[in-house]
């Protein structure tokens, strides 16, 4: 278990009293990570954040999943949250290691989209006004996933193929079951790294996202309406050195209900080289009236001194709000503490 | 480990070989015919094995090992495809990784008849 405790060292202005705010890669709430392209966008569009999403891999699970949801299709199913990438429910026995890693634009697509399905009763939203059941579909997928650094992962390739070629040797031949184990392990340690860079993307990426949400008052199908709709598209560069990320935003929503839509702008860099990141970031809003008009600007300065220990800066301006309370000044020291374990019982 | 008995009905042609790791997972796999390897490697594609008339009767074994280097999918498949006897032949083998485990090993037998 651990524990993460973080002390505020100063706080200049209440705009955004948030210290996570403070860090470059988690900007303030209203700042360009919130409009980003959600994971699921269902959940973003009903304002869920569940507690426990279903995320089957399989049909078998998929078809478990939603029978034990909805009780063997007899209601629909009450604050539930299912994420599914469809393309992975069925095996693709042509989809070599090379296509996989170098996808073109439609396998691209295929092979990152996810559909995000999320119910809500009234109580948990306020998207239904009285009684009533909201249910909010989304998608989102990798238009360009960028890649992988290319000298490491044919690197960790050619090591992993060293490795399995001498697993088949000593299977073939019969080898002493502790030579195998030996290679297994070390099969097992090259998969996992393999694993972890290829999470790590940069160049370019091209993230987009859709979604909607439905009412059901008295949940009465007849009474259905389309209450909310909304389209995100992120498109980022990375680059590793140097160590710099380029980011714009364009998000778009549409609450029906209120005849109110809202567009968002902006973009975003980081620059980050030993323990000193710094970044900008800007984002105009526009709407349906002229209120909605309004714009944020704000820069970030953080310098890590040591292992999750982190001196933060963040100076700007927010969108504007009833409150009139725009500026963003914030000074934070995280020390980190309960990175470590606090506690370790051996056996 | 997933295994795989049958046999393969060889003329007097060649036989080749072609081994897909699907799934986007990285595997190589070893080509024997009796007690000799022929191959070992990630890509098997079209490989000569001898004639049939030289075949029959010797045993081939296709040993795979596959990691899952793609986390997206539980799932590793592997098909064997077989050319040059009177009869195209394909098989697949399908297995998940379990729990905690990024490897499996796919091990085909295939007796070659005259």
């Amino acid at each position: 278990m651990t524990v993460t405790k973080r002390a505020l060292a100063a706080v200049l202005g209440l705009a955004t009293p948030s210290l996570a705010a403070a860090r470059a890669l988690q900007t303030a709430p209203g700042g360009l990570e919130e409009l980003r392209t959600p994971a699921s966008p269902a959940f973003v569009l009903l304002d869920l954040t569940p507690s426990a999403v279903e995320r089957p891999t399989t049909p078998k699970a998929l078809a478990a999943s939603l029978l034990a949801a909805t009780g063997d299709l007899q209601f629909l199913p009450r604050n539930y949250a299912i994420d599914v990438a469809p393309y992975w429910l069925a095996p693709h026995p042509t989809l070599t290691y090379q296509q996989f890693h170098n996808p073109g634009l439609w396998q691209s697509i295929k092979q990152t989209a996810s559909i995000s399905l999320a119910t809500s009763r009234s109580s948990g939203t306020g998207i239904v006004p009285d009684s009533g059941t909201a249910i909010g579909l989304g998608m989102r997928t990798f238009v360009a996933p960028g890649h992988p650094d290319r000298r490491a992962l044919d690197s960790l390739t050619a090591r992993l193929d060293t490795i399995q070629q001498q697993q088949n040797r000593a299977a073939f031949n019969n080898r002493p079951q502790a030579e195998q184990d030996d290679l297994r392990e070390q099969n097992d340690r090259a998969t996992h790294a393999l694993q972890a860079l290829v999470q790590e993307r940069r160049g370019f990426m091209l993230e987009a996202a859709a979604g909607a949400v439905a009412v059901y008052r008295q949940d009465a199908f007849a009474s259905g309406t389309v209450s909310r709709i909304g389209a995100w598209l992120t498109p980022t560069y990375r680059l590793r050195q140097p160590q710099l990320d380029v980011l714009v935003v364009g998000r778009f929503i549409r609450d029906v209900a209120a005849a109110r839509s809202l567009y968002d702008v902006g973009g975003r860099f980081v620059y980050s080289n030993r323990g000193l990141s710094i970044s900008g970031e800007y984002v105009r809003r526009s709407g349906s009236s002229a209120a909605d008009k309004t714009h944020r600007a704000s820069g970030n300065l953080e310098y890590r001194w040591a292992e999750g220990k982190y001196l933060t800066a963040t100076f700007g301006r927010n969108f504007d709000n009833a409150g009139g309370r725009t500026l963003i000044a914030l000074v934070g020291v995280d020390l980190g503490f309960g990175k470590v374990p606090v506690l370790s019982l051996a056996r | 480990m997933k295994t795989l008995h049958t046999n393969y009905k060889v003329g007097t042609g060649d036989i080749t070989v072609t081994v897909v790791v699907g799934n986007g997972q990285r595997g190589n796999t070893l080509v024997a015919v009796g007690s000799e390897e022929l191959a070992n490697g990630p890509n098997i594609t079209n490989l000569a094995i001898g004639k049939g008339s030289d075949l029959a009767g010797k045993t081939l074994t296709l040993l795979t090992t596959v990691s899952q280097t793609n986390t997206s999918t539980q799932n590793a498949v592997v098909t064997y495809r077989l050319r040059g006897g009177p009869l195209d032949r394909d098989d697949q083998l399908q297995d998940d990784f379990a729990d905690g485990e990024v490897q499996i090993q796919f091990v085909g037998t295939l007796d070659l008849t005259a």
